[in-house]
């Protein structure tokens, strides 16, 4: 039951964690570098889930957020936001892109996994 | 982490403290050029700093680096007031940033080495950063207050999870009504997903409101038209109820209030709607469901029930329950709403979700036309474009192991080997074979050549990154000095093996602080002599014959000759009364243990001097060399190879030896006549060679050969140059010819041999050793030979030749 999952971070670190976590909870992930890079890795494909992160360079993680949800394919696609910012006003800047839900880093595995539950049937 | 039993957090940490440096390296690149021209501040420089000290936070806080984490939030926030225009830009303010950049390094490497620093190591710069920030943003108190409360979050264990732990054994029943707007859905949150949850908490007694469904006609497939009251009988708090939902919270009306016994039925009864299972709240398992229904709508019910929603949820009742213990580490994300953090009465949180959810809602834009496509149809539509949209972005570069880089050089250093050695022995083969071999052997050559240069490509590096710390350092020593200085960088992107790049940092920095300290005069000093009084050091890099150039030049004071030469007869490293030209008393700076500073400085360094740059530079198989114009300036080169892994030779023999001579070391190869040469006094010989008495130095009597021809007017002598500038005649018997050769260190794979820099393997499979020529002359002129004795050996000359005469 495996998800398809596009995990998106400038840090690489951010993402080799991501990924780690997923791909031992047996979910397929593909990885994108930031918000540019990560639609054309997407490239049209169907994914399950996207996680992103915000602040990125060449295009941040809003814009991306903002760009899926205008493409047919991903406009009900499940998208999470990992934040280091716990504040409303980012969060609601997340939700007004079109946003599912957010995440807070540092984020411990469990809880990612516990996220992805949530909003992945 | 139940499942996740190897989830070791430490074999990110590699990465992480790589990806940390590179962050704040460019961070400091940005910050040195902010600096340059803060009133003209760049967007970009400023998003880009503080997207990398927020990087080296997020990565620092999975990690429980508490203090990198509670440094880089106070550092952040200060570059997010600055990036949004709330704090000014200005050079002292960017001295700041510097100067945090720098505390973040070292919180970086404290944590690397797995240490904390002492407080007094970043507090200061901290309340420093925190006074700007604050008084950038007074009227943001209340944001400011916030963020300090985040700090906690960050650093401590989550203090909210006693907040949520709802496993205070009270329980209670919640009534909680939730209204859905109708695009719930296209944020892709499912309400079917929140009863789920929510279900996990406890009891639940379900109503749905179905009055708003339309006709069938009128669906629109993703919008929603139920809402729900539920009752939940829970030992859980307010808050682990709301967190349920707390990603749809500006889209939906929620209200949560503290219900009682007997609520429920009394709601069915009012509603006059059926019941099923009402009264059993105290069911643990199993959904108790109400479905109220007016007159007009009563006939949709079916309709209502074609949407499958109770039915899932009943088919996924035996799901596993989260165990309560889940619940607590929900903190960390949440609500869409801080409002909702607060303690406030559920009366009120209504109406502020309400006010919230008209300012942020956002209407359907899609035409109804479009809504009716079905989910597959919808599906299907974007792989016609695949990423059109999203630009060809590519990645253009990857990092790889140092290790793997070096495993491809050496394989193909042995590949060279090979495909030399092959060649050599096909020499000897009939000449109706060699024919046929020859094309081959000639593309086989042609290609390892470019293989070779394509994987000591992969190695090369713009010396960007060394340059990029010099700003730094001129920054701090004209501080320091009292000095102004500018520093002029070119050639940043000029490429050179990574080694050679690691290992210019030091000579460099030594020189410029040599520029720094004793070249360039102070303000004052510059306005008498006519200058600028901010005075500039160029910074140069180019590739240039085979090698790359390194210039550093300044406009200051010039190489103070009489001081230079009276040090050095003081110091009796020069004899008295001797005649030395303009040029040479310059080169005498590179003596060992030469310092003209009267006393030494923290700046210049203690006691380690030019000698020691030169014999690094000489170490890498490069020279240094300075030509100064006394009140105009000094001007540094240092000439390095691009690589260290390969080397273009000269292989030379002696007898049955082989040695290999440097390339970059060769002026020339000469058969002298006899009568060129002469003996010194001291033993030792000299060739005159076009008005200039060179040393001979004999490879058989420095190696111990037998059987080499004695008599240079009927060997070969190559010319090489010295460090200094100088030259030796090095006796040979034939050249063989020019090679690129694969260094392979002598000092890795035996011991170091004086005379020799390294071995190679050749052609023919045998070893041959590369020469070290200043080594050599050293040897067989006695320590520091090479330069210092020019003058004196000409002495030797001249009574010598008033000897022999």
């Amino acid at each position: 039951m495996g998800l398809k999952v596009l995990a998106v971070d400038d840090s690489k670190t951010m993402r080799d964690m991501v990924s780690f976590t997923l791909r031992n909870a047996g979910h397929e992930v593909i990885e994108g570098n930031d918000g540019q890079h990560a639609l054309s890795v997407l490239g049209g494909q169907n994914v399950d889930l996207i996680i992103t992160d915000v602040n990125m360079p060449n295009m941040d993680g809003l814009t991306l957020i903002r760009e899926l949800r205008g493409m047919p394919a991903y406009k009900s696609t499940p998208i999470l936001v990992l934040t280091t910012e716990a504040d409303g006003a980012k969060k609601n800047e997340g939700r007004a892109a079109g946003a599912t839900g957010w995440i807070v880093k540092p984020f411990n595995p469990d809880k990612l996994l516990q996220v992805v539950a949530k909003v992945c049937p | 982490m139940s499942d996740l039993g190897d989830f070791n957090l430490d074999q990110f940490k590699a990465t992480y403290f790589e990806e940390c440096n590179e962050l704040l390296a460019d961070a400091e690149t940005r910050l040195m050029s902010l600096q340059q021209s803060p009133e003209s501040a760049e967007p970009e420089d400023l998003h880009a700093i503080f997207r990398a000290v927020h990087s080296v936070k997020g990565g620092g806080g999975a990690f429980n680096f508490d203090q990198l984490v509670h440094f880089a939030h106070i550092y952040e926030a200060l570059l997010d007031s600055m990036r949004e225009g709330k704090a000014a830009v200005t050079e002292e303010v960017v001295d700041l940033l510097l100067s945090a950049n720098d505390v973040l390094n070292n919180l970086i490497q404290a944590a690397q080495d797995g240490e904390d620093l002492p407080e007094e190591a970043w507090a200061d710069v901290a309340v420093e950063l925190e006074a700007l920030q604050s008084g950038a943003a007074v009227e943001d108190d209340e944001e400011n207050d916030e963020n300090d409360d985040e700090i906690v979050d960050l650093t401590g264990d989550d203090p909210a999870d006693v907040l949520t732990d709802g496993g205070n054994g009270t329980e209670k029943i919640w009534k909680i009504e939730f209204s859905p707007e109708p695009h719930l859905l296209q944020y892709a949150n499912e309400p079917l997903l929140l009863i789920r949850e929510l279900k996990t908490l406890g009891s639940l007694n379900t109503f749905i409101f179905t009055d708003k469904l339309p006709m069938f006609g009128d669906l629109k497939h993703d919008d929603i038209y139920f809402s729900w009251i539920f009752f939940l009988r829970t030992d859980k708090g307010q808050q682990a109820i709301e967190e349920v939902f707390e990603f749809v919270e500006f889209d939906c009306t929620l209200t949560v209030t503290e219900a009682h016994e007997g609520d429920f039925e009394r709601l069915v009864e009012a509603l006059g709607g059926t019941a099923s299972n009402a009264g059993s709240i105290e069911a643990d398992e199993g959904v108790s469901w109400g479905l109220f229904v007016d007159e007009k709508s009563k006939d949709e019910i079916e309709s209502a029930q074609g949407w499958g929603l109770f039915d899932d949820d009943e088919d996924t009742s035996d799901d596993p329950v989260k165990s309560k213990d889940d619940i607590e580490t929900e903190q960390g994300w949440g609500l869409f709403d801080d409002e909702v953090e607060k303690e406030v009465s559920p009366a009120e949180d209504t109406t502020s979700n309400k006010s919230s959810t008209k300012t942020v809602e956002t209407k359907p834009t899609v035409p109804a036309k479009a809504k009716l496509t079905t989910p597959t149809e919808a599906k299907k539509a974007p792989a016609a474009k695949p990423a059109s949209g999203g630009g060809a972005a590519k990645i253009s570069s990857i990092r790889v192991d140092l290790d793997r880089v070096d495993r491809l050089v050496n394989m193909v250093g042995e590949l060279v080997i090979t495909q030399a050695m092959l060649q050599q022995q096909s020499s000897g083969m009939p000449i109706e074979y060699a024919q046929m071999m020859k094309q081959g052997f000639d593309d086989l050559a042609m290609h390892t050549r470019e293989l070779q240069d394509s994987v000591m490509a992969i190695r090369m590096q713009p010396v960007k990154s060394v340059f990029a710390r010099m700003p730094r350092l001129v920054r701090e020593l004209s501080g320091k000095l009292g000095k102004k200085v500018d520093l002029v960088t070119s050639g940043e992107n000029t490429e050179v093996d990574k080694t050679v790049v690691e290992l210019l940092a030091d000579p460099l920095t030594h020189m410029i602080r040599n520029s720094l300290d004793h070249g360039i005069e102070t303000e004052d000093e510059r306005l008498e002599v006519g200058k600028t009084p901010r005075a500039t050091v160029h910074l140069s890099a180019e590739h240039r014959g085979g090698r790359i150039q390194i210039d550093i030049a300044d406009d200051g004071r010039g190489i103070n000759r009489e001081r230079v030469l009276g040090k050095a007869i003081e110091k009796g490293l020069v004899p008295e009364n001797h005649q030395l030209s303009p040029e040479e008393v310059d080169e005498l700076i590179f003596m060992p243990g030469f310092s003209t500073a009267e006393e030494v400085t923290d700046v210049s360094g203690r006691g380690v001097g030019m000698d020691v740059v030169r014999r690094n530079i000489s170490n890498l198989g490069g020279r240094i060399s300075v030509s100064s114009v006394p009140g105009k300036g000094t001007k540094f080169n240092m000439s390095l190879p691009l690589t260290l892994a390969v080397l273009d030779g000269m292989v030379t023999a002696v007898a049955d030896e082989k040695y290999v001579i440097p390339l970059t070391a060769i002026v020339e190869s000469i058969r002298p006549e006899k009568e060129d040469i002469h003996r010194l006094a001291t033993g030792g010989e000299v060739v005159f060679v076009r008005g200039e008495y060179i040393r001979l130095i004999y490879l058989h009597d420095v190696f111990g050969i037998k059987g080499a021809s004695e008599d240079p007017s009927k060997a070969l002598v190559v010319l090489v140059e010295l460090d200094g500038g100088g030259h030796a005649g090095i006796v040979v018997d034939d050249l063989l010819g020019q090679q690129q050769v694969v260094i392979k260190s002598l000092e890795d794979n035996y011991d170091p041999v004086p005379g020799v820099s390294a071995a190679t393997i050749l052609g023919n499979g045998l070893v041959a050793l590369i020469l070290d020529v200043d080594g050599l002359t050293e040897m067989t002129h006695g320590r520091g030979a090479s330069r210092r004795n020019v003058q004196s050996e000409k002495d030797l000359l001249v009574q010598s030749e008033q000897k022999y005469g």
